[in-house]
């Protein structure tokens, strides 16, 4: 039986690699595959780890187990997730593009980056992008020098994820199993997150690329763009950065867990949604754009879904051992864990970085905060700008700017690789001298 | 602080029950009150009963969670199932087939329908899917809202006798209070009383003498959906197919009933993605048949309701509220299955959700004690009696504009016969039983 589980997880595994070859969408093997393997648990009388003995009553303990920690992670998401998609709805991020006025193409590069990487900090990497990319569309007609951008927008909110608990899912997932805490997080990762972006931007403003002017940009367009803001724009980005920011605040005040801070916040955000007057005189009918309830089926279930089979397949796993197994393995093959982590990195660029990390959770029996889990924190966050397939971000600019994967390759993977190397020894030698010294 | 949080919950609970003339969405007031309830909680380090040390508050927060997330996703699954099969018009397969024009037989078909229908679906859907079709067969809407309270009537009925009919059965049955077997056995009898009593009342009235009515045709977007298309009979099969099988799943592997839809639910994913709706479809009409369009219409706010007020009332369980509320209804009121009609009758006025989850937190009875039983009828059928007492009268009403005080004069009375039927035929069995 214990062979079934693993088969069905590499069988499993497979079909989400090969998502788009297939057709076939990720999430049905992910749930599939996170069912069957506990089936195979239960039926089969396994011995699970946590369990007293062996019997379907023990085991459903466990599962209750699992299911309260993964559940802790797809509520937190649902939460950031709705505000941030409500946010949007009342253009609030217009609050902040609007600002943008430079026409020099290297000054707009450093402009774009350091926002992407900072506003990445407190939203998801891929709503970053995304809003990103919206920018770039009208600020730079050229659709093949505006991708040159797009890939550093990758980038940066790639890094600018990595050092903030409530960034990107990895560093999340790392904070609510707690394995790492919001201030050593940032103490440890924001200078290598910060060189993990300043690296390759330094190398990219030698290149011609980033040379002269843009040539496109007429002013028309940036008086239509001061037009999208509503009313309500500018209530609307305080009140859900504050509400998001808000989340570690409230765990360090109630130690209660992260989720319940981001579903308080979505409460108040909510609320405020339901007073606020986006524009002038509006019908009952222009009104629904602009609800929670809108914006809620807005989301991206499927994602949630993807998560909660994936999760529960790799608990399955944790629950036999398997990943200790690996763990101790790993450990003899590769004598030092910075290598092992920065591995994880390299991988991340190849295989969803999600499961990834969930599985290094179930290998390593380490205390909070230890050098192991913030190296992770930092190369699963930022390995995947290595390839264009390889984070949230990259995916998201792939489908919005139709970004060939051998052109990212060619053109921008050395620089994401530059960066992710210097953060990772960065990573290294800021431990050394923080504990070590 | 006990009173603080007591008085939290009681405000808490008032917005909820206000929602509509307050024009608040009633998750907010949810979500509020169950972070708040925890948080005076954890910043007091209140004693639970149920864990104790350092870590306790998180710990039970932990656990609750998990018990919460079971119904979640369970709701989840089942409500997106549900919409997938409604987006390629599976219900069109049994609609299309009632062709009386009798009044009286057609009341007595639409009942029927809509009682095993509820059984497998939930009553919210079986309500707006059976209302569709009434539309269809009944011109004259004065007519028609009769058959609309029926449904509701039926559809109630229908759901409280399958550990998938309902939430609130469902939820008992998650919870482990009741087993599958067990409840449609005891409970099947009083469901259909409760259902058969009012319509062997009606049958006897005037307005459903004689033959209808031949109805129009056209009515815009409910006629839509009465033409099956290619894929309306496999994937009704698949969707129906995949409910069903979560009680099977659950007495197989022994594993939580979530777990048996969300594996329904990767099946009939997988179906959708091969089927074929209809012949040449273009990429932009195809997405109304995906399963990603299904979840985005599922009512992710009734999910993050129940959330909020299931957090909420945990919160009490913990910290021993709801014991002590259960040891005072016992001193005043000696029998529990007047305990358990009450819950019913109150049920008609708030949401019968966090009146199950408060049960269950307050009562310490085992699996399958009548108690349970009396309850899941209850809570599932005593909503009949008002329209705004269950989630199917809300439908309806919303959907036919029903008037409260017409459905108060009307049929609450006939609700009442049969709920009260079925109650006294449980008190008689415990009664027997007991002897």
């Amino acid at each position: 039986m214990e062979m079934l589980v693993i088969v069905c997880f590499i069988v499993g595994y497979l079909l989400i690699v090969f998502e788009h070859p297939l057709k076939l969408d990720k999430t049905i093997p992910a749930l599939l595959m996170g069912i069957l393997c506990w089936t195979f648990i239960s039926i089969g009388g396994l011995n699970v780890f946590g369990a007293e003995e062996a019997g379907h009553h023990d085991v459903n303990n466990v599962v209750l187990h699992h299911l309260s920690s993964i559940a802790a992670i797809l509520i937190f998401l649902i939460g950031a997730m709705t505000i941030v998609e409500l946010v949007d709805l009342h253009k609030g991020f217009a609050v902040i593009t609007n600002r943008i006025r430079t026409t020099d193409k290297r000054k707009l590069l450093w402009i774009i980056s350091w926002l992407a990487f900072f506003l990445s900090s407190v939203l998801d990497n891929l709503t970053t992008t995304i809003v990103f990319v919206s920018l770039l569309r009208k600020l730079i007609r050229d659709r093949n020098e505006r991708i040159w951008y797009v890939s550093f927008v990758i980038i940066a909110a790639n890094a600018g994820g990595a050092w903030t608990p409530i960034g990107d899912v990895t560093t999340t997932m790392l904070w609510i199993a707690g394995k790492v805490s919001t201030y050593l997080l940032i103490v440890n990762l924001a200078i290598p997150s910060v060189i993990c972006l300043a690296l390759p931007l330094f190398i990219a403003s030698f290149l011609k690329v980033f040379q002269g002017q843009i040539s496109s940009m007429h002013s028309a367009d940036s008086r239509d763009l001061e037009r999208e803001k509503l009313l309500s724009s500018k209530t609307m980005l305080i009140a859900g950065v504050g509400a998001l920011i808000f989340v570690p605040i409230f765990k360090t005040v109630t130690h209660l867990p992260p989720w319940m801070g981001m579903m308080l916040g979505l409460s108040i955000v909510w609320l405020i949604s339901e007073y606020i007057h986006p524009e002038e005189d509006f019908s009952e009918d222009r009104r629904h754009k602009y609800t929670v309830r809108h914006a809620l089926s807005r989301i991206e279930l499927s994602s949630i879904l993807f998560f909660l089979g994936i999760l529960m397949a790799i608990s399955a796993l944790e629950s036999l051992g398997k990943l200790a197994q690996l763990a101790a393995y790993m450990d003899r093959v590769i004598p030092n864990q910075d290598v092992v982590a920065t591995v994880i990195g390299i991988m991340s660029a190849v295989i969803d970085n999600v499961p990834l990390v969930a599985a290094t959770m179930g290998m390593y029996e380490l205390p909070m905060d230890a050098k192991m889990w913030h190296f992770i924190a930092f190369s699963a966050g930022t390995g995947g700008s290595m390839l264009i397939i390889g984070s949230a971000a990259g995916v998201a600019a792939m489908g919005m700017e139709k970004i060939d994967f051998i052109w990212y390759l060619k053109r921008i993977a050395w620089l994401a690789a530059i960066g992710f190397f210097a953060g990772c020894l960065a990573t290294s030698l800021i431990h050394l001298i923080l504990h070590e010294a | 602080m006990e009173w603080l949080i007591i008085v939290s919950f009681v405000i808490g609970y008032l917005l909820i029950v206000f929602e509509h003339p307050l024009k608040l969405d009633k998750a907010i007031p949810a979500l509020f009150m169950g972070i708040f309830i925890w948080s005076v909680i954890a910043l007091n380090h209140m004693p639970l009963i149920d864990v104790s040390g350092d870590h306790g508050t998180t710990e039970a927060v932990a656990h609750h969670l998990g018990k919460i997330t079971e119904i979640l996703l369970f709701l989840l699954g089942a409500m997106t199932i549900v919409e997938v099969v409604d987006a390629h018009h599976g219900f069109s397969v049994i609609t299309n087939r009632i062709r009386t024009k009798n009044k009286t037989h057609l009341l007595w078909i639409i009942s029927a329908l809509a009682f095993v229908l509820s059984s497998i679906l939930d009553n919210l859907t079986t309500t707006i899917v059976l209302v569709s079709l009434l539309r269809k067969l009944i011109y004259r809407r004065e007519e028609r809202i009769w058959y609309v309270a029926f449904v509701v009537i039926a559809a109630n009925a229908g759901g409280a006798w399958s550990p998938i009919g309902d939430v609130t059965t469902t939820m008992l049955w998650i919870a482990g209070k009741v087993s599958s077997v067990q409840l449609i056995i005891n409970l099947i009898v009083p469901s259909i009383l409760c259902m058969a009593i009012p319509l062997i009342v009606a049958s006897r009235m005037k307005i459903f003498k004689g033959n209808l009515e031949a109805a129009e045709d056209d009515e815009g977007y409910y006629s839509s959906k009465s033409s099956g298309i290619q894929s309306s009979k496999i994937m009704l099969m698949v969707g129906v197919g995949a409910l069903v099988f979560v009680p099977i799943f659950k007495s197989v592997t022994h594993l939580p009933p979530w777990m048996g839809v969300m594996f329904g639910l990767g099946i009939v994913w997988l179906v959708t993605e091969f089927v074929e709706p209809e012949l040449d479809l273009d990429e932009q009409d195809r997405m109304k048949y995906t399963l990603r369009h299904a979840l985005g219409r599922v009512e992710l706010s009734s999910i993050l309701f129940f959330l909020g007020i299931l957090l909420a009332i945990s919160g009490l369980e913990s910290l021993g509220i709801l014991k002590d509320l259960a040891v005072k209804m016992d001193a005043i009121i000696p029998s529990q299955d007047l305990v358990a009609t009450l819950i019913g009758i109150l049920s008609a006025i708030i949401d019968n959700v966090p009146l199950v989850a408060a049960a269950i937190g307050m009562y310490e009875v085992p699996l399958d004690h009548e108690l349970w039983h009396f309850i899941a009828f209850s809570a599932g059928t005593g909503g009949s009696m008002l329209v705004i007492g269950s989630a199917a009268g809300v439908a309806a009403m919303g959907m036919e504009k029903i008037d409260f005080i017409w459905y108060l004069k009307k049929i609450s009375g006939l609700a009442a016969l049969g709920f009260l039927g079925g109650c006294i035929y449980l008190a008689l069995v415990n009664y027997l039983r007991a002897a």
